[in-house]
């Protein structure tokens, strides 16, 4: 991002917005480098210092200051601007739970002491990689509570901010994560079992 | 019922929205009656309500939490862990948790630390052991010291874990205020915690993570230091967990260094930890961090952490003792050059300060202010506005100019006892203070939007129009215009416009030169200086014409023995050994180094730099019979001063065994190296451009012991990092590929090191086609091009290299005896009628240079005598060989 970010972002969200696909697909890689920067920085990735704790809600507020900056984004622009943050920090996080997955499990113990017998669980990053499959099937099914999920869990919007970014009310976006989240739940269980 | 039935989905929403709103009684009631007509519909919404009702579920904890254990989440401690009963949970954090408890045997209480897993991989085992064994040498009253590491099997899981002394105190800063500790207290507490450090720095143990709630103080009033090198036993996947509050993360940053802020980890070392120290005091004296990192975004703080200066540290109403001031100032520097090198320094100036002896930092110079702001802007500076890099420019001018005229002051003070002159000298600075200050002014209006039509300007931009501007402003302040000369030398010179940095020095010694006609010591700066960037600019003719004068002068005026004219000896060494002119660069690298000696103390590091340089010219006069005691020397003070892990130590490793290796001591060389190859990997880095080096010259010594098998991964090895760390056209990336090219060529896998060597041909000729280093590269190039039996392209290499050789190279020179060698034993290869003029030429050259015994050109006679048995010549041949065989004295 050799040259100001922030127009140029703001740029590919208004022709995203007016059916530009391209817009879309170029808005994306900005968005996910930007996250996955910070989030590098701050989980100190190369293993420089100790990492700190990584918190969605954080790290999507400094991408759109840095982003966006000031400006006044129309809340269709700022939806879009949302929708793909949410869609980059699932995909960060995914990537790390299925990196987690693939890296196993050492079995030897380094010293001599017994080890405790283990106990049955669900390995780390389980239950995201789940979510990840479950969300799939609740976009097939209600695009628009998917949404909610998304701008909600991902990009770590209120209900407040939620309902102004996609252009509802609060009552309705508070149904549909209610409706949504038991759903969810369950969906997970089912596929856990 | 069907999931993508829009209706039916649209009623069951319907549905769960009023099902959700009920309470548990009226809810079973409402749920029985719809069964009755729909037990479908019911059955689903039973199931979706209880999910509902469930609290701490996945889609209530960050989604980063889900990938580890989450502490909020986790509660009950396990009743034992390995051989350690659990006694109670003392903390928990993102790093793990801490929990008191009891080892049977030895029978003690200890604080046991469950450090989060990293993405778990054999690699992590081997090197817990190893940090294990680390951390077990740690063994200091101020170090919490650790008792056992490793790894357990815990919940199934398996987690890497720490059992160390179990202390009790409250952190550091807590404590100070608590205790309402004063100044010297403060200062003296911070002394220990610095002993600490660097005992373990010395043992090759970085922290990485200093910070106040690491340092506790136990009941006897002692700090202890926590969690030392844990940080490397955990990476970026361990901690993702739920902030708590957000001021949390943030908070954490303040202690963060520069260099980890910009996540260059290459270069996180013992000065990192000098930084974290340097927060701490500066925390423990103010009462708050210097860089505040609360109430800003995360850019923002990291940003604030890499640029901005700290505000003056203040103590309520007043300002500090000077001396803590610029402790502060060193210890925080945003370069790591800059700082205190070693903890100890920082704890020695900090006990001065309190035995009210002068402490050893010095405030900035103006040079090092400036040069300091080049340095840390010039990624930024070619996209910013005029306005702030002119600004920041001539705000450092300012302070810059501002030390330099206390300074003068000082000076002053003490040269000058009459009251009157310094009177009068104290008017003058005042009045030269005043024009900068107007100059300043008018450059910031200048650099106003309106007046610089908002066009960008680049550092060297900004650079050059102060430039145009002081010359003719302070025409009439020669005082101002030699010390900007050298701020805008120095300035230019970090940028690496080494033209620009050399005119200003050049102008800046002629000035000297007038200004102080009889004090020599006063042009050596601006003469050294010059000499620097002439000699990176490769005219080292320029350079010698230069300080030549000046080493005269200073001779004559009888300071031919002081620091001053060694520094212009190793200068003009350099540059005669540069020129080939070895006989004139011996005794002026010698007296240098014998000067510091006596001046600076055997020991003193200038004196090991000037010891250093020797070493390396008698290494490149194939002189190593005396190039090794002296390098052994130098290894041996700077490991016993510094410890063999010192990065000083280890690059005096490297050089005592290239030399050990050159002069056929390969196991002594191979035991140097294969020690420092772990110790460099791990205290520098595996990045670190010197561990790069040491496993290169591993790679090369295996190569000089014959051991092509084992040298030709380390060097590939070598050849990849650098091309990856620092692009195809760094140096260092370019002797790596030539060092790669080399050894193929002696394991006679001469298609493989041509084709190396081509590549890094046409990278020299387009970087650099008059520089020395790119004629050794057509000599290796020719030589293997030649052995292939490619004759004509091996010709025109030569050929190409002998026309830049005869214009850039003094005459004679070993590099274009050994071009016109290559070209000669090509043109007999093609039966020219000149061939055996040119080798004979070629021959008689490097005799002349070099002595005809030496064995060097007695190889060259043997290479002669074969081409010439190849040809079926036995006549030349045996005329030859017995060249190469006798002393011809």
């Amino acid at each position: 991002m050799s040259t100001t970010p922030a127009n140029e972002v703001t740029r590919l969200l208004e022709a995203a917005n007016s059916g530009d696909s391209a817009a879309c697909d170029q808005l994306f890689p900005l968005v996910y480098e930007e996250l996955r920067r910070l989030a590098g920085v701050l989980l100190g990735a190369e293993r420089g210092r100790a990492a700190l704790t990584l918190q969605p809600t954080a790290l999507v507020h400094d991408a759109y200051v840095r982003l966006i900056g000031a400006r006044d984004l129309a809340w269709t622009d700022r939806a879009h601007f949302f929708n793909t943050a949410a869609r980059a920090m699932r995909r960060i996080l995914i990537d790390r739970a299925r990196h987690l997955k693939s890296a196993g499990i050492p079995t030897v113990p380094m010293s001599a002491h017994q080890p405790t017998p283990p106990v049955a669980e669900p390995p780390v990053g389980d239950d995201l990689l789940l979510l990840d499959e479950s969300l799939e099937t609740l976009l097939a099914r209600d695009p628009r509570q998917h949404e909610i999920v998304m701008l909600r869990y991902f990009a770590g919007l209120t209900i407040e901010q939620t309902a102004s970014a996609l252009g509802l009310s609060t009552a309705t976006v508070k149904n549909d994560w209610a409706y949504a989240r038991a759903w969810l739940l369950r969906e997970i269980q089912r596929r856990r079992t | 019922m069907s999931a993508a039935d829009p209706t039916a989905h649209d009623r069951l929403k319907q549905l769960f929205e009023q099902g959700a709103a009920l309470d548990t009684e009226a809810r079973t009631r409402w749920l029985d009656e719809l069964r009755s007509t729909d037990p479908d519909t019911a059955a689903e919404l039973a199931g979706l309500l209880s999910h509902h009702d469930r609290t701490g579920a996945v889609l209530d904890v960050s989604p980063a939490a889900l990938l580890d254990l989450d502490p909020s989440v986790d509660t009950a401690p396990p009743a034992a862990i390995g051989p350690y009963t659990i006694i109670r949970e003392i903390a928990r954090g993102g790093m793990g948790v801490v929990y008191e408890a009891r080892q049977d045997f030895p029978d003690r209480v200890v604080a046991l630390k469950l450090v989060r897993p990293e993405a778990a991989s054999p690699s992590l085992v081997r090197r817990l052991s190893h940090e294990a064994q680390l951390l077990a040498r740690l063994d200091h009253p101020n170090i919490a010291h650790v008792l056992d590491a490793g790894v357990l099997e815990v919940n199934g899981r398996t987690q890497p874990y720490i059992a160390m002394d179990l202390v009790r105190g409250a952190p550091i800063t807590q404590h100070a205020t608590a205790a309402s500790f004063d100044v010297r207290s403060r200062a003296a507490l911070l002394a220990l915690v610095c002993d600490g450090i660097d005992h373990a720095h010395r043992r090759g143990v970085i922290h990485r993570d200093l910070k106040p709630s690491n340092i506790l103080i136990d009941e006897r009033g002692s700090p202890r230091i926590l969690d030392f090198g844990i940080a490397r036993y955990t990476d970026d996947t361990a901690h993702l967990t739920v902030a708590t509050s957000p001021g949390q993360i943030l908070g954490t940053l303040s202690y963060m260094s520069p260099e980890q802020a910009a996540g260059d980890t290459r270069h996180v070392d013992s000065r990192t930890d000098v930084y974290a120290l340097g927060v701490i005091l500066y925390e423990l004296l103010t009462g708050s961090p210097p860089i505040s990192t609360q109430d800003r975004s995360l850019h923002e703080a990291l940003r604030a952490i890499q640029e901005d200066e700290p505000p003056r540290p203040r103590l309520g109403d007043s300002v500090l003792p000077r001396d803590l001031e610029v402790i502060l100032q060193r210890a925080l520097a945003k370069q790591p050059a800059d700082r205190y090198q070693h903890a100890s320094d920082l704890a020695a100036d900090l006990r001065r300060f309190l035995s009210d002896e002068p402490i050893s930092a010095r405030p900035y110079t103006a040079r090092e202010q400036l040069a300091r702001f080049a340095r840390r802007h010039r990624p930024l500076v070619a996209s910013a506005a005029a306005a702030l890099v002119t600004l920041l420019l001539a705000l450092v001018v300012i302070s810059a100019l501002a030390f330099r005229i206390a300074d003068q002051r000082d000076e002053a003070k003490l040269l000058q006892a009459a009251e009157a002159e310094a009177r009068a000298t104290a008017e003058a600075e005042a009045d030269n203070a005043r024009a900068v200050t107007e100059f300043l002014s008018e450059i910031i209006a200048t650099a106003h939007p309106e007046r610089s039509r908002g066009t960008p300007l680049s550092m060297v931009d900004a650079l050059d129009f102060v430039a145009g501007e002081i010359e003719p402003r302070f025409a009439d302040r020669p005082v101002v215009l030699l010390e900007l000369r050298n701020v805008m030398g120095s300035a230019y010179g970090a940028l690496g416009q080494l033209e620009r940095s050399a005119e200003f020095y050049t102008a800046a010694l002629s000035l000297a030169k007038e200004l102080h006609p009889d004090d020599p010591r006063l042009w050596a700066d601006p003469a050294g200086q010059l000499a620097a960037a002439l000699e990176g600019l490769d005219r080292y003719e320029e350079a010698r014409d230069q300080i030549e004068p000046v080493l005269a002068a200073l001779t004559a005026a009888g300071y031919g023995d002081t620091d001053f004219a060694a520094t212009i000896r190793m200068h003009m060494g350099a540059v005669y050994q540069a020129l080939g002119r070895m006989e004139e660069a011996e005794p002026l690298l010698r007296s240098a180094f014998e000067a510091r000696e006596r001046i600076l103390g055997p020991e003193h590091r200038d004196t090991m730099v000037a010891a250093n340089l020797l070493a390396l010219f008698l290494r490149a006069d194939r002189r190593p019979e005396e190039a090794t005691p002296l390098a052994r020397r130098n290894y041996e003070t700077t490991a016993r001063n510094l410890g063999e892990d010192h990065p000083d130590a280890l690059a005096a490793a490297t050089n005592l065994a290239i030399l050990l290796s050159g002069s056929g001591e390969q196991e002594e060389a191979l035991r140097l190296l294969e020690t420092a190859l772990p110790l460099s990997r791990r205290v520098l880095g595996e990045d670190h451009q010197n561990t790069v080096a040491v496993m290169q010259n591993l790679g090369t010594v295996l190569s000089n012991a014959g051991e092509y098998d084992r040298a030709l991964p380390l060097l590939r090895e070598t050849y990849e990092r650098a091309r990856a760390d620092w692009g195809d056209e760094h140096s260092l990336t370019l002797s790596t590929k030539n060092n790669l090219a080399y050894t193929y060529e002696r394991a006679g896998r001469l298609e493989e090191a041509r084709v190396i060597a081509a590549e890094l041909y046409d990278t020299m000729m387009r970087l650099n086609p008059d520089s020395p280093n790119t004629l050794v590269v057509t000599v290796n190039l020719g030589r293997v091009t030649r052995a292939l039996g490619q004759t004509r392209p091996a010709l025109s290499y030569y050929d190409t290299g002998l026309i830049t050789a005869r214009r850039v190279l003094p005459d004679p020179h070993p590099l274009t005896a050994t071009l016109r060698l290559g070209r000669g034993l090509c043109l007999l290869q093609l039966g020219d009628d000149t061939a055996a003029a040119e080798v004979r030429a070629a021959y008689e050259s490097l005799a002349e240079i070099q002595g005809r015994d030496h064995p060097r050109t007695r190889a060259v006679a043997a290479t002669i005598a074969t081409a010439y048995d190849e040809l079926g010549d036995t006549e030349n041949a045996a005329a030859w060989r017995t060249l190469s065989q006798t002393d011809d004295r």
